[in-house]
């Protein structure tokens, strides 16, 4: 391979991985929290859809992720009112949201279909990169760092901000000491619920925003089912990614440069079994479970229904 | 001074109150789907009403909905097996998929042998291959500390990659373009119950397999023993049970039932291993599963709903023109209703029974 393809390769690595990182912060988040959050895809399809959604009608995609983001916010809302409050499965809802979401994205899709607001060829606005002056024009490097969408740099930025958050800040802690011992939080004064809360919300609104990348940076249209899984990849993720922050980070740039070597490989007519790469994220997150990449310890009271007593 | 006969009631009241639940997430969610429908511009009224006479008035419909009804109750029984003893298996859709690959080889690799030999060796082979599955995640918990809920999704999705890849590359006979395996020999086939109709063998070994199940966990001692691991594996473990065997055996028939949902769908419908050969039932079983509260009775019930409104769906489509993603819309609500009203039903027992469900 010459540069120029190492670079596209290295480009598509960072686009294809950036959906991926949205939504696995915002899985950390809530994790860290002592909460499973098994609705990453529903909330990455419902954001995809909501996204594309708004850009159609009005033909904006500001309006797209802002509706995105409102979507995913309900969605973490629901999720922490039936984990949190109700004391409900956390599993078991994450199962039922990921129906509810595929479901209904799919029944207003075939409605827009049906109502003839969308064709086969339908392409929608979509946030175009922001060509950073003078270093885009760099050689190789232009292309690799300096020529993406301002998502993928607000995603990058997140990742700064959520690992200051967790580690310098008192709300951090706070966050933290949740999820490790809800009891001894609460007992210093610590407001568990509330916590919870907003990290579910917090946590729909990333999701829904890498959802919303699918739809308003790369494809501009929506089709059902888009995520294609990229939710369950986002929960390997952050185990891959050792529950921390950075490597949250790592784990998505390593899945998604593996995605984008199986595009690159197909466009040069290299054939080799998709699948093969394709399970690669799955396999690396079984041998992080078993702690072939070191110790991989999530918060100790993560799947614990908390009652304040 | 503690009213025993009181108590009685309330504990019946209770139990009325408990079994109610799901029907009432059922109605809610059959409503708020007609909401939606009407969205769409359609009358709901008209739209279910067109969804039932067209299921329960053409028997090639009617049938239809065994197809899904089949492995929707194995994959129902393998997540509430697990999950009575105590293992949250959520890949059953990948130990559906393993116990289909194992099956179809069973399948096709083997012939000339009669029927009554034919099709319970191709069950036991689509048995032994899901439960190899869940195996593999019963010793990364077990040994490894793995997690099983994650450890059981990571899983599920590899198996599906993997069985896209060797029916791909190994499967495949070699003059064909089309990715999926040659026919098993028609001695796998499952007989059908009625002719000209999609109600098989299979039909017949679900419900006995809700029998054996119900039997094996409420009324033998190995089953109460698996419950008690479930309910509290130390308390288990202080009265002297074997909490790994015991986790084992519910490990391994668990996958098995998945597998199994595998193995009737190759011989009941499918008769060829492809790519996309499950249409999410391991997912949906747990959805069933959970709306039964993984009572074997109630899975019949549930299983048979959720293949209802599959069947239903595609009828209101093609009839009324309400977008095929309502069935799923319906059973996500449920599934979300039934685990917010866990609450309810521990607060309601709390209140009637004094004391905490």
């Amino acid at each position: 391979m010459d540069l120029i393809t190492i670079a596209s390769w290295v480009s598509m690595s960072i686009r294809l991985s950036i959906p991926l990182l949205f939504a696995a912060l915002g899985g950390l988040i809530l994790f860290k929290t002592g909460v499973f959050n098994m609705g990453l895809e529903a909330m990455m399809l419902t954001g995809a859809f909501l996204g594309f959604y708004g850009v159609l009608i009005t033909g904006s995609p500001w309006v797209g992720l802002l509706l995105a983001i409102i979507g995913g916010a309900v969605l973490g809302l629901l999720l922490a009112y039936v984990t949190v409050s109700l004391g409900g499965n956390q599993l078991v809802i994450g199962l039922g949201m990921n129906f509810f979401a595929l479901g209904l994205t799919g029944f207003f899709y075939r409605m827009l279909c049906s109502a003839g607001l969308l064709t086969d060829t339908t392409k929608t606005a979509n946030f175009s990169s922001i060509h950073i002056p003078f270093f885009s024009k760099l050689p190789i490097l232009g292309e690799i760092f300096f020529d993406h969408n301002f998502l993928t740099y607000l995603a990058i930025l997140l990742v700064i901000f959520v690992s200051w958050f967790f580690y310098k800040t008192t709300y951090g802690l706070s966050l933290r000491s949740v999820g490790e011992s809800p009891e001894t939080a609460d007992t210093a004064g610590i407001n568990v619920y509330l916590i919870r809360y907003v990290a579910a919300i917090v946590s729909g609104i990333l999701a829904a925003t890498g959802g919303a990348f699918l739809t308003l940076t790369q494809v501009t249209r929506f089709s059902e089912n888009i995520t294609d899984g990229r939710g369950w990849i986002a929960l390997a993720v952050i185990i891959f990614g050792k529950y921390t922050p950075w490597g949250t980070l790592w784990a998505s740039l390593i899945f998604g440069a593996g995605f984008a070597l199986v595009l690159q490989l197909q466009v040069m007519g290299v054939k080799i079994p998709i699948q093969i790469v394709q399970m690669l994220p799955y396999i690396l997150t079984i041998a992080a479970l078993i702690g072939v990449v070191g110790k991989v310890r999530g918060p100790s009271a993560l799947g614990k229904h908390y009652v304040k007593n | 001074m503690f009213d025993f006969r009181s108590s009685i009631i309330n504990q019946k009241k209770y139990k009325v109150f408990y079994a109610i639940i799901p029907f009432l997430a059922l109605f809610i969610a059959l409503f708020i789907g007609g909401v939606l429908i009407f969205f769409a511009g359609i009358n709901p009224w008209k739209a279910y009403s067109y969804m039932l006479q067209s299921i329960f008035g053409n028997i090639r419909l009617f049938s239809e909905v065994f197809t899904h009804f089949v492995p929707l109750v194995f994959c129902a029984l393998s997540f509430a097996v697990a999950y009575k003893g105590g293992f949250f298996n959520v890949g059953g859709e990948g130990q559906l998929y393993f116990g289909a690959l194992t099956a179809t080889l069973a399948g096709v690799y083997i012939q000339g042998l009669p029927a009554f030999m034919h099709i319970p060796l191709v069950l036991l082979t689509g048995f032994i291959g899901g439960a190899f599955w869940c195996w593999i995640a019963g010793i990364l918990k077990i040994k490894l500390g793995a997690d099983e809920i994650l450890n059981t999704i990571m899983l599920s999705y590899l198996a599906i990659l993997l069985i896209n890849f060797i029916v791909m590359y190994f499967l495949k006979p070699a003059n064909s373009y089309i990715s999926q395996s040659e026919k098993i020999a028609k001695s796998a086939y499952f007989p059908k119950l009625i002719p000209h109709t999609q109600i098989n063998l299979g039909v017949i070994l679900s419900l006995l397999t809700v029998i054996i199940i119900y039997y094996f966990l409420y009324r033998s001692p190995y089953g109460y023993q698996i419950r008690a691991i479930g309910e509290n594996s130390d308390a288990a473990n202080y009265a002297g049970m074997n909490i790994l065997k015991g986790t084992m055996t519910v490990i391994i028939i668990s996958g098995g039932l998945a597998g199994l949902a595998g193995a009737s769908m190759l011989m009941g419908t499918q008769y060829r291993l492809t790519p996309a050969f499950s249409p999410g039932y391991g997912f949906e079983g747990i959805g069933a599963a959970v709306m039964a509260r993984n009572n074997p009775w109630g899975i019949i019930l549930t299983a048979f709903l959720f293949a209802l409104l599959r069947v239903g769906a595609g009828a209101m489509q093609r009839g009324v023109g309400v977008p095929l993603p309502i069935s799923w819309t319906i059973e996500g609500i449920i599934m979300i209703l039934i685990t917010g009203s866990e609450y309810l039903s521990n607060k309601f027992s709390t209140n009637l029974i004094g004391g905490r469900a």
